[in-house]
């Protein structure tokens, strides 16, 4: 009897506690649902996806992206008219790491600005353009998928491409992208906007494409500088600007008048404001000039001089093997600069002085001579007209329009210019 | 009585006290490898590397197989065909046939890894390949690969009989008389010499100053992939030291006869043969 007693015990020691599981999910059911949700996403988007990338290297680059449910993806590239004419096939796939992971894992336009090898697009060696082609996932939004890249982590936001931004959208912003360097073929430089009731003065740097505006706030002064992406309508800026209440996001439709000297361009897809040219007493930032001098670095120029609006006037790119026009401040030990043409292994330029002020000015003087191998012909010119025009004795102002980038404009003559990197 | 109820007890005990549930089971993600959608380079190498051999080729993006902290880019899909027909004729092939249809089974080589570009270091050279573990090859520069460009598949082909050498060495060490002959020379800055003034050393290319071990590899792709001929040349230019090419060259001919029981003079010639083919025929 004690042990029937001793086992009912048991027995409703045993079954009186009744366990629940937990409400619990896995983890890999988790991520299994977001993979899912993010493969569809991609895969579910009949007009594709237009990809806006901002390298770390500086610059951005606008792409259009097909996948399809076997692992392929078709792409468009704004970087080069071909690429932007016609697409490449290659392969994609989704990677869980400790964040999912895009990866586009064979070879394809958007990987040619990671290419280590220097003479695929003329980056640094053995870094490319310090660009990505694997991206973590971190949001996906509505129509808008914001990655980061895990190697050097540039931005990538991939947007729903709708129905009239067909196979052929990229060749559109290719040929937008030309027609803004219209802004270039402005003879004079400088560029004023009215916006909020301030006026300012604008960069557009393509090659790097950076939009700054500068501008003078209780006698100091300011300046706004931020990338943009171009779109088949316009520009659009990586990060807004905002004054007086307003904000400046999207340049669009932009008119030229290059015999007037202006541009008409509507803002945020509301107000038309008009650009204008202005010959004398630009907005300047005083700390400019110095900066630029003072920086280790070697500025250079993909195409010397702008001459009333005419890029490459002296047609340096003619040269076989040009790489670029280079200047190095205190490139002697001894005080003397160098304006260098650079092609293939060979340079030659001028040797000079240099002077920066703190009114943003810099000034070249006593050019000594050439050093070098000459170019020879018509080249050896080119050279020589360019450090003629160099060390002008006005000078030049120094307009900073990016990360060690700077646009310097002649004092006497603003329809002259030249643009570093 | 008391015992038939105490084991009617205890089953249902048993029975019932314990409810197990089965929970909703998702496996883990990537466990047992990345998946996609089979293509035909897929297929190519399922049919010519892992069917056969058991040789996994990588020539999808997988960052964690390469260094990290290079810049680098995957293969073009366009290449891979072309580098993977030069694997199979002018390193499978010749080796099959001189060392038995299982030589390649019995040496582990296991994996290939596909990078399009090299891997750029800060002293300026690029690396164009590497072996791991005696089983893991990396190919770089497959983005210039070129059935018809000599010297490229000269160069890859290099690459793989080099790393593959290693291979054999880890598996059997080469013969002791190897150590001494050029000891002197061997340096981690192996880049600072030409490969003309490795030659005058005693050394065929540059690479194999960077250690004993780069000697005897790089010894043996050359005899193989730039050939006899090419090898006869730099000895005839360089008479004060054609004595130790001499002797390495002979060294590595009774490795392979000792250790593998394969004839190498027979390999060099397969191995040239296939080359003149592949170039010739695109």
């Amino acid at each position: 009897m004690r042990i029937l007693r001793v086992t009912l015990w048991m027995l409703l020691l045993f079954t009186s506690c009744k366990k629940e599981l937990q409400d619990y999910e896995s983890p890999d059911r988790r991520l299994t649902e977001l993979l899912n949700s993010y493969e569809e996403a991609l895969v579910n988007s009949p007009d594709g996806w237009i990809g806006y990338l901002y390298p770390k290297g500086g610059g951005s680059y606008t792409f259009k992206f097909y996948f399809d449910p076997a692992n392929r993806v078709r792409m468009y590239a704004d970087f080069r008219e071909d690429y932007a004419a016609a697409f490449k096939e290659s392969s994609y796939r989704f990677k869980v790491e400790a964040v999912i992971s895009l990866y586009f894992d064979t070879y394809s336009y958007i990987h040619e600005l990671s290419d280590p090898n220097p003479a695929v697009i003329q980056g640094v060696v053995g870094q490319g353009l310090v660009s990505d082609f694997e991206f973590s996932v971190l949001a996906l939004s509505g129509d808008t998928m914001s990655l980061r890249g895990n190697h050097n982590e540039s931005e990538l936001i991939l947007v729903r491409a709708q129905p009239e931004q067909g196979e052929s959208y990229v060749q559109t912003v290719y040929t937008m992208n030309e027609y803004i360097r219209q802004l270039d073929a402005i003879p004079w430089y400088f560029k004023q906007l009215e916006f909020a009731g301030q006026t300012f003065m604008l960069s557009l740097n393509n090659e790097i494409k950076t939009f700054s505006l500068y501008y003078t706030s209780q006698g100091q002064f300011q300046s706004f500088s931020t990338q943009f992406i171009v779109t088949d309508q316009g520009i659009r800026l990586r990060e807004a600007f905002t004054f007086g209440g307003e904000s400046l996001s999207e340049l669009t439709d932009f008119v030229f008048d290059l015999a007037a000297q202006t541009a008409t361009v509507r803002i945020n897809n509301s107000t038309t404001a008009l650009l204008t040219t202005v010959r004398d007493a630009p907005i300047i930032d005083p700390q400019a000039a110095i900066d630029f001098f003072v920086n280790t670095y070697i500025y250079r120029s993909s195409s010397g001089f702008t001459i009333n609006g005419v890029t490459d006037y002296y047609s340096l790119r003619e040269v076989p093997s040009f790489t670029s026009l280079s200047y190095e401040p205190r490139y002697y030990i001894d005080n003397y600069d160098v304006l260098l043409l650079n092609f293939g292994v060979n340079f030659y330029g001028g040797v000079f002085q240099s002077h920066a002020g703190n009114n943003g000015i810099i000034v070249f003087d006593n050019l000594l001579g050439f050093t070098g191998v000459t170019p020879g012909g018509v080249h050896t010119n080119k050279v020589v007209n360019s450090a003629t025009l160099w060390v002008d004795p006005q000078g030049y102002y120094v307009v900073k329009t990016g990360n060690n980038a700077y646009d310097l404009v002649q004092v006497a003559n603003p329809n002259i210019w030249i643009r570093f990197k | 009585m008391k015992t038939r109820l105490l084991s009617l007890l205890i089953s249902a005990v048993a029975l019932f006290s314990c409810q197990k549930e089965t929970p909703n089971y998702v496996p883990i993600i990537g466990l047992g490898g990345d998946e996609w959608i089979q293509g035909r380079i897929d297929s190519i190498i399922y049919a010519d590397f892992v069917y056969p051999y058991n040789i996994e080729v990588i020539y999808k993006w997988n960052p964690f197989d390469l260094n990290f902290n290079r810049t680098l880019v995957p293969p073009d899909e366009a290449r891979v065909p072309a580098v993977l027909s030069a694997i199979k004729n002018i390193w499978m092939l010749p080796y099959e046939q001189l060392g038995g249809t299982t030589f390649l089974q019995n040496f582990s080589l296991t994996r290939f890894n596909l990078v399009g570009s090299a891997e750029y270091q800060d002293s300026g050279t690029i690396i164009l390949g590497t072996a791991e573990g005696g089983s893991k090859i990396t190919l770089f520069v497959v983005n210039q690969f070129e059935l018809s460009n000599r010297a490229a598949v000269v160069q890859m082909l290099h690459t793989i009989h080099h790393e593959f050498a290693h291979i054999l060495h880890q598996t059997i060490d080469y013969p002791q008389e190897w150590r001494g002959l050029s000891t002197s020379w061997y340096t981690a800055t192996w880049f600072n010499t030409s490969d003309q003034e490795a030659n005058a050393q005693g050394l065929i290319t540059s690479y194999a100053k960077a250690a004993e071990r780069e000697d005897f590899v790089e010894t043996i792709a050359y005899l193989l992939v730039e050939g006899q001929a090419a090898y006869d040349l730099v000895v005839l230019q360089n008479p004060a030291v054609a004595q130790i090419f001499r002797q390495k060259e002979n060294l590595v001919v009774t490795y392979y006869q000792n250790a593998f029981q394969i004839d190498f003079r027979a390999l060099q010639t397969e191995v040239r043969a296939a080359i003149d083919s592949l170039v010739t025929n695109n």
